[in-house]
């Protein structure tokens, strides 16, 4: 394997990564314009969130499962980059929500 | 396993570093120019974003302010210290401490819609608070400032290994590219770098611990070696971790978070129905950062890696070491310095604009309430320049910012109860308020320099706790919080109420 390209994991992860960082742009790019267009919208609704607390105990959970398991075998160690690969996903659908949510009609309109 | 992996130090010259400082800062700055052209309008935009930052960019940039230098690097300092109770006691309490605002968020935001910093909530719960606010105020500046110092020696720290960079240059250079970019666009500006610095944060360091995984000898190797030398490092159960940092960094991680300006100010500046989500999703996808980074302190452990001889007796240089001795590509090497490079961007002008947001809110508008909005809004970047002028002294001249750095502390974690009692409690009263943060300082800091800091955190929070209580107790007031609900935005100006009205913008439903 070439020493520029480290390894055939190196390149999976450096592909999977991209893939994720081109939806991450484009979704921001969006979530950027519909914030300008919805500039002068007043900001309606509450709230009402609910799941605080849980989603809190799953967070600490996971996370503390995850650091744990990587005493548990070498394999486990490439959790860590899963998860932050995961955790590019994941605010990338933060971002997906944004822009449809500001693509969608006002309520206040 | 032994060190047979590490190799001379990559070739990178000092000036590659430079460049690569003020590429990333260029690349941002155009996208602050857009920003700033489309959104940023007035005193209010640069502030606090017209309350109007979204789920998206509020999980995104939150993510990234709360990335610290600290998180990329200390990651995998105290993961090659303490093997994995290391990486635990520095993770877990990390992320909680960013959910843990969501009550204080949720709630604040409810009471006082209209507010922008700490400081003006105290002076509005407690009638003028003229003891009170300057404390305050104190703590919040100096919180923002020991923030751009520290991270600016992140900033240091990591050209300097990997590039051969003298520190001081590094630590300007980085200062100067952030205070451009930040003095366009406020918290806007802030929020979409932020953005991309979390796309930084989590895609590269994934690429970056796979190859460093094969350039160490793999995965399993590493382990082996790890699991050879014993002393539970692949335990989460190390009770010296939880000793040795891992309580006090907990309780200082969540004294950052509820009494620290710049999530307050997020808080403040969210859409209202995106509070409590956003906080609980940032704080939930932060995990994976330090997770993934603390592998390189394993490797650093996996491969013996020497504190004194390799690192200069400084844990905190494991990752960069590593990146820059393991013969790795060019490309992943410059990847690793981007990523500390936003970490520590990102952090400094959220920063700045938490200094800026406590100067024209604390500040400058009482000193000068008819000021136009014209005026405010060039006043509010005035503070950015300052704390970087502040900040630049501190670094060039060597001054150990230890004082800063306790002062910082002990005024933080002294007002934290007091706060959150004024928040929640409606019998709490200014000379509570006062005293409680008096009390805990004269009492707690003595303990802290003789005792250590878990107990000196034990006593902070104990005499931060009963003083305002008693105090309160006796003097029996109530408080009516619905007279928060009635505060009026400071940044409002007779000139933008005349265009809100000329406008005809319908009010936004309280």
């Amino acid at each position: 394997m070439s020493s520029t390209i480290v390894s055939t994991g190196t390149v999976l992860t450096l592909v999977i990564g991209l893939g994720i960082a081109v939806a991450y742009l484009h979704f921001m790019w969006r979530a950027l314009r519909g914030a300008i267009r919805t500039r002068d919208q007043p900001d309606g609704g509450r709230d009402r969130y609910a799941r605080s607390f849980l989603g809190a105990i799953i967070a600490v959970v996971g996370s503390s499962a995850a650091v744990t398991a990587y005493g548990w075998g070498p394999a486990l160690l490439y959790i860590g980059p899963a998860l932050a690969l995961l955790s590019a996903a994941a605010v990338t659908l933060c971002l997906r929500e944004e822009a449809k949510s500001s693509a969608a009609p006002s309520v206040a309109e | 396993m032994n060190a047979t992996f590490l190799t001379e130090r990559t070739q990178l010259s000092p000036a590659q570093g430079i460049a690569t400082e003020i590429l990333l800062g260029v690349a941002l700055l155009a996208l602050v120019y857009y920003i700033k052209t489309r959104l940023v309008r007035s005193a209010r935009d640069f502030v606090i974003a017209d309350r109007k930052i979204g789920f998206g960019f509020g999980v995104a940039g939150m993510i990234s302010i709360w990335t610290w230098a600290m998180a990329v690097m200390m990651s995998a300092a105290q993961t090659y210290t303490y093997g994995l109770s290391g990486l635990f006691w520095f993770t877990v309490p990390n992320g909680l401490a960013v959910i843990a605002v969501i009550p204080f968020a949720r709630k604040i935001r409810g009471l006082m819609p209209e507010g922008y910093t700490i400081p003006e909530f105290v002076r509005e719960r407690f009638s003028g608070g003229r003891l009170a606010v300057p404390v305050v105020v104190l703590g919040a500046l100096f919180g923002s400032l020991i923030e751009i110092i520290i991270n600016l020696k992140g900033t240091a720290l990591v050209t300097s290994h990997v590039f051969g960079v003298d520190p001081n240059v590094a630590a300007i250079v980085g200062l100067a590219v952030v205070l451009g970019y930040s003095t366009l666009g406020g918290l806007w500006a802030s929020v979409s770098t932020s953005t991309v610095a979390t796309l930084l944060h989590t895609v590269p360091p994934a690429v970056i611990v796979v190859a460093v995984l094969h350039q160490a000898g793999g995965a399993g190797p590493i382990w082996q070696s790890v699991a050879g030398q014993g002393h539970d490092l692949l335990s989460v159960f190390r009770v010296d971790a939880a000793n040795g940092f891992g309580i006090t960094l907990a309780l200082g991680l969540l004294t950052a978070t509820i009494a620290g300006q710049e999530y307050w100010q997020l808080a403040w500046s969210l859409k209202k129905k995106e509070v409590s989500r956003t906080f609980l999703w940032a704080g939930a996808w932060f995990y994976p950062i330090p997770i993934c980074i603390g592998v390189l302190g394993l490797v650093g452990l996996g491969l013996h890696v020497d504190l004194k001889t390799q690192l200069g007796g400084d844990a905190a240089a494991v990752g960069p070491y590593l990146i820059s001795h393991l013969g790795l590509p060019t490309w992943i090497v410059l990847a690793y310095v981007v990523v500390v490079l936003s970490a520590c961007y990102s952090v400094i002008d959220s920063a700045f604009t938490a200094i800026s947001s406590v100067f024209v809110v604390d500040i400058i508008k009482p000193l000068a309430p008819s000021i136009s909005d014209r005026a405010l809004f060039v006043a509010a970047k005035l503070p950015m320049v300052l704390a970087a002028v502040v900040a630049a002294a501190v670094v060039l001249t060597g001054v150990d910012f230890v004082t800063i750095v306790l002062t910082s502390y002990a005024i933080r974690t002294a007002i934290l109860v007091p706060l959150i009692l004024a928040l929640f409690w409606r019998r709490m009263t200014g000379a509570g308020f006062v005293w409680g943060t008096v009390a805990a300082i004269a009492i707690g800091m003595p303990v802290r320099s003789s005792f250590g800091e878990l107990w000196g955190s034990v006593a902070i929070l104990a005499a931060s706790s009963l003083v305002p209580v008693a105090l309160s107790l006796v003097a029996s007031e109530s408080y009516d919080y619905g007279r928060l609900a009635r505060i009026k935005d400071a940044t409002a100006s007779s000139d933008t109420v005349t265009n809100a009205i000329a406008s005809s913008v319908p009010a936004a439903p309280v």
